[in-house]
C-alpha cells in the first residue's frame, strides 16, 4: 500500500544552550510523508523550518539537545542512530538535500561534471557495494548516470554541460544541475529548503513542475520548505504549518488553503496577493524561541486569542480525515 | 497636464566591446537599448523584467552612476544626461536609491547612527546639529524609536533593516527614491508592512518612485504605470489596470502565469520556457522571439518598438501577433 508513512516525525522537540538562555527551537513538531508524496512545511522566517531540515539530516546545531520524540524513517528511527550512521547510511542517499542558494553548493574553481562526480563517488549508486572502489569502470557509469538525469532535469547538452563551470550557468540552470545530482543516487526523500525564493517567477514556475514531474517519474517524496502558499498550491498533495517551532495544522494542500482551521494558517494565506487587492501582513514578528509566550505560541499575534491562550499549550487535534489542528478556540466551536 | 518631472528619451547603455591596451575584448553587452518614459511627479512607476533584463544598470543610469551610451535624461526640464559622472550626480541630488540589499549596504561595523551621519555628511550637509534633527524625523518616519541609532547592523531584522534603508535615503530629502527590489528575501507577511510604510512615506514626504522588482504581485499592488522589460528593452507600458487587465505583449502574459497562485490550474498557463538568452547574443529582431510561443518568421528581421493599442498603454509587439494575443486563449490575468 503507498499509504504507509515513509518518513513520520512525531513529537520532536529540540532546544539549544545559547548565551542568553535555553531556546526551544522545536516544540512538539509532529508531521508526516508518504512514499512519493510532495508535503509543504510552511511558516515564516524563523519558525524553525530550516532547523527540521537539519534534523532530518543528521546535522544538529552545535549545542542542540533532543527533549523528545521520534523520526522514523523506513520504520527506523534516526534519533536511535549514532551521527556518524545517519552521514554515512542515509543522507545524500535516501535523504537528498537541495538548498536555497545553488551558487553556494558549488566550487567555482572545478567544472560542474567534476563536483557532480565527486558527489557520487561519495555517495555511491544504490546498486553498487558500499566499499565500491571507484574504478575508471565505476566512473565511467558514474557519468552515463549523470548524464541521464541532466537529461531528465532538461539540461540541454548534458555531456557538454559536465566539462562547464558553475558561473557558465544561470540561477535556474544551477538548482536543475544540483536537482539532478541528489536525484542520480535515487533517494526516497528530497528536502527542498526554499529552493526557489532566489530564483525570477518564471524559473521558479518552471522548477516546481519539474520537481511534481520528477516526483511522479522517480517516486521519490519531496518535502518543500517554503512560506508562500502559492507554492503549496502549485506543488504539494499535502501540508503542515509551524509556527514559532510548534505544528499548528497539517492535512491535505486543499483543504488547508480552502478551509484553513488556525489562525495563522488564515492569516499567512490572506497574504498571498490573489486574495486581496490591498497589502495585507500580519503585525508583529515571530517570537523568539527564547523564553517563548506560554500557552500557544501564536497567541500575542492572534486576533482571536483568550486567556486560555495563553495558559494552555494547545495539542493537535484531527478535525476531519487527515486534517488536523492545534487551537483552543476551534475546540471550543467544535 | 502638467510636464513630467523625468523624461528619459532613447537611453542606450553598452558594456564591454573594446579591449583596452592590456586587456582582452569583453563582449559586448547591450544593457539598455533605446529605453523611453516619462516619469510625473508623485507617480509610482513600477519596472519589471526577469534578472539580468538591465533593471540596475537603468537604476545607475538614471543616478548618474553610469554614464550612457546614447539618448538623455531631463530632469525638472533640466538636462542632466551626457555629463560627467561627479558633475551628474551633483545636478541629480533629487534621485536617490534604496539598496536591494540593506543589510549589505550597511557598515557591520558601525552603528546606524554613524552610518547615517556619513551617508549625510557625504552629501555635503556639514552641519551636525542639523543631521541630528534629520536623524529623529526619519527615524520617526520609517517606526523605529531613537535608540536605533545605537545599534549594529546583524541587531537588526530583515524588516528593521530596509526601514533603515529608507531613513538614510529620507534623510537626504529626494524627491524621486530608487527602489531596489525593496522586498526580495521577506516573507509575505512582513512585506506587508514595509511596502505600507513605503506608501505611507510616499504621502508624507511628497514622493515619486521608481519601484524595480521582479516580484509582480509588489508591482502590482504599489504602482500607477508599470514598464515591463526584456533584455535591455521596454517591451510594454502602461497602466497598471491596463497591463494586469488586459497584458498584450506574450512575454507579460507569461510573466503574469508565472506568479504561484492558491489555485492549481495546469490547463491556461502558457509557460515560457528556458532562461532569457544571454545578454551577449540577444536574438535579432525581437529579443523575446526565441521563447514566445506566437513567434512568426518575421519577428526575426525587425526589432518592434513601442506603438500604442490604446490610450496610455503600449507594447512593442506587432499587428499580426497582437491579433492572436487578443484572443480567447489569452485570458490568463485571473489576478
Ligand atoms: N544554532 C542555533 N542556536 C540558537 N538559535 C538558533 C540556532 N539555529 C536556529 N536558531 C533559532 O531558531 C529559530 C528557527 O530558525 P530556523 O530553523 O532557521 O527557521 P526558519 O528556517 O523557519 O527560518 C530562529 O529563532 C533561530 O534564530
Ligand atoms: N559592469 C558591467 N559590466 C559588464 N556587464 C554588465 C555590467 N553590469 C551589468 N552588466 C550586464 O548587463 C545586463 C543587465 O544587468 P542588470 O542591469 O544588473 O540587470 P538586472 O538588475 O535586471 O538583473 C546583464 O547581462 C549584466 O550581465
Ligand atoms: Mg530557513
Ligand atoms: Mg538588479
Amino acid at each position: 500500500m503507498t499509504d504507509t508513512a515513509l518518513l513520520e516525525v512525531r513529537d520532536l522537540s529540540l532546544s539549544v544552550k545559547t548565551d542568553a538562555g535555553v531556546a526551544r527551537i522545536l516544540d512538539h513538531i509532529d508531521f508526516s510523508i508518504r512514499r512519493g508524496e510532495i508535503v509543504g512545511l510552511v511558516g515564516e522566517s524563523g519558525c524553525g523550518k530550516s532547523t527540521v531540515v537539519r534534523v532530518l539530516l543528521g546535522l544538529l546545531p552545535k549545542g542542540a539537545q533532543i527533549d523528545s520524540g521520534r523520526i522514523l524513517f523506513k520504520g527506523v528511527d534516526l534519533l536511535t542512530l549514532r551521527p556518524k550512521d545517519v552521514a554515512r547510511r542515509i543522507r545524500g542517499r535516501s535523504i537528498g538535500f537541495i538548498p536555497q542558494d545553488p551558487y553556494q553548493s558549488f566550487n567555482p574553481t572545478f567544472t560542474v561534471g567534476k563536483q557532480m562526480l565527486e558527489v557520487l563517488r561519495w555517495s555511491g549508486l544504490p546498486d553498487e557495494a558500499p566499499d565500491t572502489r571507484w574504478t575508471r569502470a565505476v566512473q565511467a557509469r558514474h557519468r552515463a548516470k549523470l548524464i541521464e538525469m541532466l537529461e531528465a532535469v532538461n539540461i540541454a547538452d548534458p555531456a557538454g554541460a559536465l566539462e562547464r563551470y558553475p558561473h557558465q550557468f544561470s540561477g535556474g540552470q544551477r538548482q536543475r544541475i544540483l536537482i539532478a545530482t541528489v536525484l542520480a543516487c535515487q533517494p526516497d526523500l528530497l528536502l527542498a529548503d526554499e529552493p526557489t525564493t532566489a530564483l525570477d517567477v518564471t524559473t521558479q514556475m518552471q522548477i516546481l513542475h519539474l520537481l511534481r514531474d520528477l516526483a511522479l517519474d522517480f517516486g521519490v517524496a519531496v518535502m518543500m520548505v517554503t512560506h508562500d502558499f502559492g507554492v503549496v498550491a502549485q506543488l504539494c498533495d499535502r501540508v503542515s504549518v509551524m509556527y514559532a517551532g510548534q505544528t499548528v495544522e497539517t492535512g491535505t494542500a486543499h483543504a488547508v488553503i480552502h478551509q484553513p482551521a488556525h489562525p495563522y494558517t488564515e492569516r499567512l494565506i490572506a497574504c498571498h496577493p490573489d486574495l486581496s487587492e490591498t497589502i495585507v501582513g500580519i503585525p508583529g514578528q515571530v517570537s523568539s524561541p527564547i523564553n517563548p509566550p506560554m500557552g500557544c505560541r501564536f497567541h500575542p499575534r492572534c486576533l482571536i486569542a483568550t486567556d486560555a491562550c495563553a495558559d494552555q499549550r494547545p495539542v493537535l487535534r484531527t478535525l476531519e480525515g487527515a486534517h488536523r489542528v492545534a487551537c483552543l478556540m476551534r475546540e471550543a466551536a467544535s | 497636464m502638467t510636464a513630467p518631472l523625468l523624461q528619459v528619451r532613447n537611453l542606450a547603455k553598452t558594456f564591454g566591446g573594446t579591449g583596452g591596451f592590456f586587456s582582452r575584448a569583453q563582449p559586448l553587452v547591450s544593457a539598455i537599448d533605446n529605453v523611453s518614459f516619462d516619469l510625473h511627479d508623485g507617480e509610482v512607476l513600477g519596472i519589471v523584467g526577469e534578472s539580468g533584463c538591465g533593471k540596475s544598470t537603468l537604476a545607475k543610469l538614471l543616478l548618474g552612476l553610469l554614464r550612457e551610451n546614447d539618448g538623455s535624461i531631463t530632469l525638472d526640464g533640466r538636462q542632466v544626461s551626457g555629463l560627467p559622472p561627479r558633475e551628474a550626480r551633483r545636478l541629480r541630488s533629487d534621485v536617490q536609491y534604496v539598496h536591494q540589499d540593506p543589510g549589505a549596504a550597511l557598515d557591520p561595523w558601525w552603528r546606524v547612527g554613524n552610518t547615517l551621519h556619513e551617508t549625510m555628511r557625504i552629501h555635503g550637509i556639514s552641519d551636525a546639529k542639523e543631521r541630528e534633527t534629520r536623524i529623529s524625523e526619519v527615524l520617526e518616519a520609517v517606526g523605529l524609536s531613537g535608540d536605533f541609532v545605537n545599534r549594529y547592523p546583524h541587531e537588526l531584522s530583515g524588516g528593521q533593516q530596509r526601514r533603515i534603508g529608507l531613513a538614510r535615503t529620507l534623510a537626504l530629502r529626494p524627491r524621486i527614491i530608487l527602489l531596489d527590489e525593496p522586498t526580495s528575501g521577506l516573507d509575505l507577511s512582513v512585506q506587508a508592512t514595509v511596502l505600507r510604510l513605503m506608501n505611507d512615506l510616499r504621502e508624507r514626504y511628497k514622493l515619486t518612485y521608481i519601484l524595480i522588482s521582479h516580484d509582480l504581485s509588489v508591482v502590482h499592488r504599489m504602482c500607477d504605470r508599470i514598464a515591463v522589460m526584456y533584455l535591455g528593452r521596454i517591451v510594454e507600458l502602461g497602466e497598471t489596470e491596463a497591463v494586469f487587465g488586459s497584458p498584450a505583449h506574450p512575454y507579460t502574459k507569461a510573466l503574469i502565469g508565472s506568479a504561484p497562485k492558491l489555485v492549481r490550474d495546469d490547463t491556461s498557463v502558457e509557460l515560457i520556457q528556458g532562461d532569457p538568452p544571454d545578454a551577449t547574443n540577444i536574438p535579432s529582431g525581437c529579443a523575446f522571439r526565441s521563447r514566445c510561443p506566437l513567434a512568426i518568421d518575421s519577428c526575426a528581421a525587425t526589432k518592434p518598438e513601442l506603438e500604442e493599442i490604446s490610450a496610455s498603454h503600449r507594447i512593442a509587439c506587432p499587428p499580426e501577433l497582437r491579433r492572436l494575443t487578443n484572443g480567447p486563449a489569452a485570458s490568463v490575468s485571473s489576478l
